[in-house]
């Protein structure tokens, strides 16, 4: 299976290399001048996955706590 | 006679999945699962065609009550509903308890006859059963923490509808008719109800009973409940609140905001519950929307969401179910052993992610044209980042940590036919609605006026997926996307588990030192007045000299229970 990995990653090259090149040939019909724009949606894919990626990882320093968090909480409630 | 039992027993759709229930733990496991099929399939059979339109009524303390009444949005609904209830038979045949399945029938039947509830006091008879059946469910995770979660669960839908109620009494009160229909948010009544279908839609700030309990339950549970309480509630949203404004607003909140935490979330069952979530989003927000376009986008989404979500859930279900967790931070390499639950998870993540020919694409698109034409350019932009988010969270994250990290602690089996066999029956209809559109299109109320296979459309969506893709595969390949760690993701539940909590007892703990000096000075002055009763009686015979005994032991005994109660108080 190991080998099938980069026949995937070749694929996926090969669907953005098409998709690439259609741009140049296809004529969009948009709802906004920004779909119009040459490119746009390579970019915001790309713009979105590293959107997603940084503030999820913020995200994770401020809301991510030990499993026990509401157990050690309880438990320091029945202490007191 | 015959007939006429078979006739009321269909008269209300669902209703013969309710009381079909209480026969399924008392048959043998095989004929068990044709006994639900067939029911299933009768109850289908029985609403198929239905015009919209009223056809039974009935009173309850002088109210009108409009028991079933079909909506011209509810027959995809009813469809799909049958569609899951017979996909959950089938995916938890292997499962030999008896409490999941009766459950999950009771709850697909309640669910069914919601739909079908035209006014709201049969709707919040349906709404608490949707409850109490799924709270089985969860209850069957078998472990503290699934009770804990169950019981958040039930006071959360409840709750809801209970809040429901309310607002169907004001409602009376105002208008005299408590018929479901078109309502305004801005009155009392109208607030309450929106409240009250937020809380089950799972609106920001109140959905965290979802992410909490869904994960808890087994495997065959947490698909169950994937697909009927939410969908119920967007259902409802989507025939009393279409067109309001806020909506678009709160629905692309939820899609956002959940895919942050959907991509952090180590238990990949947790992961998805954001992810459902997120799709309950687009389909708030093409409610808000309301146009007749956007309408059909959020029906058509809802329809589609409920077997890819449901598929996504199987394919984790069935991780879990062989190998105990579904864990990122523990799992790895099962390409190997799983491979066509591999294949079937990577068709419910592209179906998720609206790749074209993919189910997802067929139906959002409608909504991402809604936005287009009402010239929502900031919805619109939202909604592509929460395409690119699900195929990160739901379909490359999971795929790449359960299917393709190393891993070699890991052995496993391929899952159990029967759960081959859901998944497959769901990723076809995947497809199939992806590649065939106007299929679903013919079930909606409205004629989809787009066009969803416009080239530049369906370019533009394969680059934005593609290159996010391509991009999320280099990070992989640089290492750059680590094994998420085993921690707990806090979310808006802290406020119910954790602050909530401190404040009550904070506020209540002077309350509760007096009541218990109160007791104890109460029991204090029995004690006393003990003492001195005896005192007296054994210097004059006060009690036992003066009172017969009767009387005196009848004294004794009031104390006694006095203390007694004091007693069992504190």
């Amino acid at each position: 299976m190991a080998d099938k990995q980069p026949l995937a990653l070749r694929l996926l090259i090969g669907i953005c290399a098409v998709s690439f090149v259609s741009e140049l040939l296809l004529h969009r019909h948009s709802y906004f001048a920004l779909e119009a724009t040459p490119f746009f949606f390579v970019l915001y894919g790309l713009v979105c996955l590293a959107a997603a990626l940084l503030i999820g990882a913020v995200v994770a320093k401020l809301v991510a706590r030990p499993l026990d968090y509401y157990d050690a909480d309880m438990q320091g409630d029945d202490d007191a | 006679m015959l007939d006429t039992l078979f006739a009321s027993l269909f008269a209300i759709p669902g209703l013969v999945l309710i009381l079909g229930a209480i026969l399924v733990p008392l048959l043998p496991h095989a004929l068990r699962q044709a006994y639900m099929l067939t029911l299933i399939s009768l109850s289908a059979f029985s609403i198929w065609g239905m015009a919209p339109g009223t056809y039974l009524t009935g009173s309850l303390v002088g109210l009108d009550l409009t028991l079933v009444r079909a909506h011209e949005l509810t027959a995809p609904f009813a469809l799909v509903f049958h569609i899951a209830a017979a996909l959950n038979v089938i995916y938890g045949m292997h499962d030999k308890t008896r409490i999941t399945p009766t459950a999950g029938l009771a709850y697909a039947g309640a669910a069914i006859a919601a739909l079908f509830a035209g006014d709201f006091i049969t709707l919040f008879i349906y709404w608490e059963a949707t409850a109490f059946t799924s709270v089985v469910l969860i209850l069957n995770g078998k472990s503290p923490r699934a009770l804990a979660a169950a019981m958040r669960y039930l006071l959360m839908q409840v709750g809801s509808g209970v809040i429901l109620l309310s607002g169907a009494v004001l409602l009376w009160r105002a208008t005299g008719d408590i018929s479901v229909g078109p309502m305004d948010a801005a009155t009392p009544a109208g607030l309450l109800m929106l409240i009250a279908l937020g809380i089950k839609a799972a609106f920001p700030l109140v959905s965290d009973w979802l992410q909490d309990a869904y994960p808890e339950a087994s495997p065959v549970g947490t698909v169950m409940l994937s697909a009927f309480t939410t969908k119920l509630a967007i259902y409802m949203l989507a025939v009393c609140f279409a067109g309001t404004t806020p909506l678009i607003y709160i629905g692309v909140i939820m899609a956002v905001v959940t895919t942050f935490f959907a991509l952090i979330e180590n238990d990949m069952r947790r992961a998805l519950a954001y992810s459902l979530n997120g799709q309950l989003g687009i389909m708030v927000t093409a409610i808000g929307i309301g146009s007749s376009l956007a309408l059909s986008g959020a029906v058509a989404h809802a329809f589609a969401s409920t077997i890819y979500q449901g598929l996504l859930f199987m394919t984790m279900g069935a991780v879990l179910y062989r190998t105990g967790t579904a864990k990122a931070s523990a799992l790895g390499g099962l390409r190997k052993y799983m491979p066509m639950t591999a294949l079937f998870m990577a068709v419910g993540a592209a179906s998720i992610a609206s790749v074209p020919f993919f189910s997802g694409f067929a139906t959002k698109s409608l909504t991402l044209g809604a936005a287009g034409k009402y010239g929502l350019e900031w919805v619109w932009l939202a909604l592509l980042f929460a395409s690119v988010g699900a195929l990160i969270h739901s379909g490359l994250r999971p795929f790449y940590h359960v299917f393709l990290a190393e891993n070699n602690d890991i052995k496993a089996e391929e899952a159990p036919r029967n759960m081959l066999a859901a998944m497959a029956i769901a990723a076809g209809l995947c497809l199939f609605i992806g590649i065939n559109p106007q299929a679903l299109y013919a079930l909606l109320p409205y004629e989809v006026g787009y066009d969803v296979w416009e080239p530049g459309h369906v370019l533009g969506e394969t680059q934005l997926l593609a290159f996010a893709a391509l991009g999320f595969v280099l990070l992989v390949r640089r290492n750059l996307i680590k094994r998420p760690e085993d921690r707990l993701i806090l979310n808006a539940d802290w406020f119910l588990r954790a602050a909530a909590k401190h404040v009550v007892f904070d506020l209540a703990r002077p309350l509760v030192r007096l009541w218990l000096v109160a007791l104890g000075k109460t029991r204090d002055a029995i004690m006393r007045l003990l003492q001195i009763s005896e005192e007296a009686s054994r210097q004059s015979g006060l009690v036992s000299g003066i009172a017969s005994t009767g009387a005196a032991a009848g004294v004794f005994l009031a104390v006694f229970a006095l203390m007694l109660l004091i007693r069992q108080i504190m």
